[in-house]
């Protein structure tokens, strides 16, 4: 079986998206293995999808009423509400060519590691394209992508005990959004593995899940490593961008 | 110079929105967003640099001229241009 590496860590949300992007520039210029990488963000932090307008994504007021920090991605989709004790984020950095070429079936594929996850757990949840996971219709998972020429990255989460009430604080969701979905807020379309358990779930048994999981939709054993320094180098630079404003206010 | 701002949702997909500056019938400022994806993500700022100072009709003949440039998921060209012919309308409403 193909080995990739693992890596479990966890950052601020600046730090965070500073090295799933220098992971993705490693991988690309053949530096470094397959990657998983796990981690959560410390302290609780948003993130905007790339194409997003801050004032359309967030709740700018209640942010900075709360001090939560919160940056733009690399990759597309809808801004995310990442509880620093409730839930945990996974990378997948990998060459194209071990995944597929076609963008939506390698979305597919990685979440597919998601659905074997939460299995394990004892949950049976299933794959909503073009990036969701869903236990019985409602979100638990929201995954987003980017690719170099080589190498794509993916990032998403897995809420096992999310705050949703603060969730929904945070993020700015557009009515017609939430009308197409035929509910009236995001407190009735997400869950999260606890309450979908009835029982508290840990941070620690939801890694080992993803672990497993991801070894069995990806075909792979993982071996836990450290960053390279090169990474880490990058990771500090890059996290500069993710704190400006010319950035984070791009859109 | 008046701005228009449409959104549309597409049904169990994304979200789209266009912001448009036109003074004169002339794009001045366009700027697409929402929570969809598109690859190479830069390209997209290519596509609203390449229409800005041009009317909404050549606009729109460049809009479809990036459909071979740019993979959008969750949201199409001809929703872009949905959204484009909208704010045409409104413009002609208004002269």
């Amino acid at each position: 079986m193909a080995k990739w590496r693992l890596i479990i860590n966890e950052g601020d949300v600046y730090w965070n998206m500073a090295f799933d992007e220098a992971m993705l520039l490693f991988r690309e210029r053949g530096l470094v293995p397959n990657t998983l990488r796990l981690y959560v963000f410390k302290p609780s932090a948003v993130t905007i999808g790339y194409f997003q307008r801050v004032f359309d994504a967030v709740n700018l007021d209640y942010l900075s009423s709360k001090g939560i920090p919160f940056t733009r991605r690399i990759t597309g989709g809808g801004s995310v509400y990442h509880d620093e004790f409730g839930e945990v984020t996974y990378s997948v950095v990998a060459s194209i060519d071990d995944i597929s070429r076609d963008v939506l079936e390698s979305y597919k594929i990685i979440c597919s590691g998601l659905v074997y996850a939460i299995k394990r757990l004892g949950l049976s949840a299933e794959f909503k394209p073009i990036n969701d996971v869903v236990i019985g219709g409602k979100k638990v998972s929201g995954s987003a992508q980017t690719r170099k020429k080589n190498t794509l990255l993916q990032h998403g989460t897995l809420m096992y005990n999310t705050d949703i009430a603060a969730l929904a604080n945070c993020l700015r969701a557009p009515k017609e959004k939430l009308a197409a979905h035929g509910v009236k807020s995001i407190l009735e379309r997400v869950t999260t593995l606890t309450r979908e358990l009835n029982r508290v779930v840990s941070k620690d048994e939801v890694i080992k899940a993803l672990v497993d999981g991801f070894s069995e939709a990806l075909d792979v054993d993982f071996v836990v490593e450290k960053p390279t320094s090169g990474e880490l180098e990058l990771a500090s630079r890059l996290v500069d961008k993710y704190k400006s404003r010319e950035w984070v206010f791009k859109r | 110079m008046a701005r228009y701002s449409f959104i549309k949702k597409i049904p169990g997909g994304k979200t789209i929105k266009i912001d448009v500056d036109v003074d004169d019938n002339v794009i001045r400022n366009i700027v697409v967003s929402g929570d969809f994806f598109a690859y190479p993500e830069e390209r997209l700022e290519e596509l609203e640099n390449a229409i800005k100072g041009k009317t909404i009709s050549s606009a729109i003949n460049i809009i479809k001229s990036f459909s071979d440039k740019i993979i959008l998921l969750g949201v199409s060209f001809d929703d872009i241009i949905e959204l484009l012919n909208k704010v045409l309308n409104k413009v002609e409403e208004s002269n």
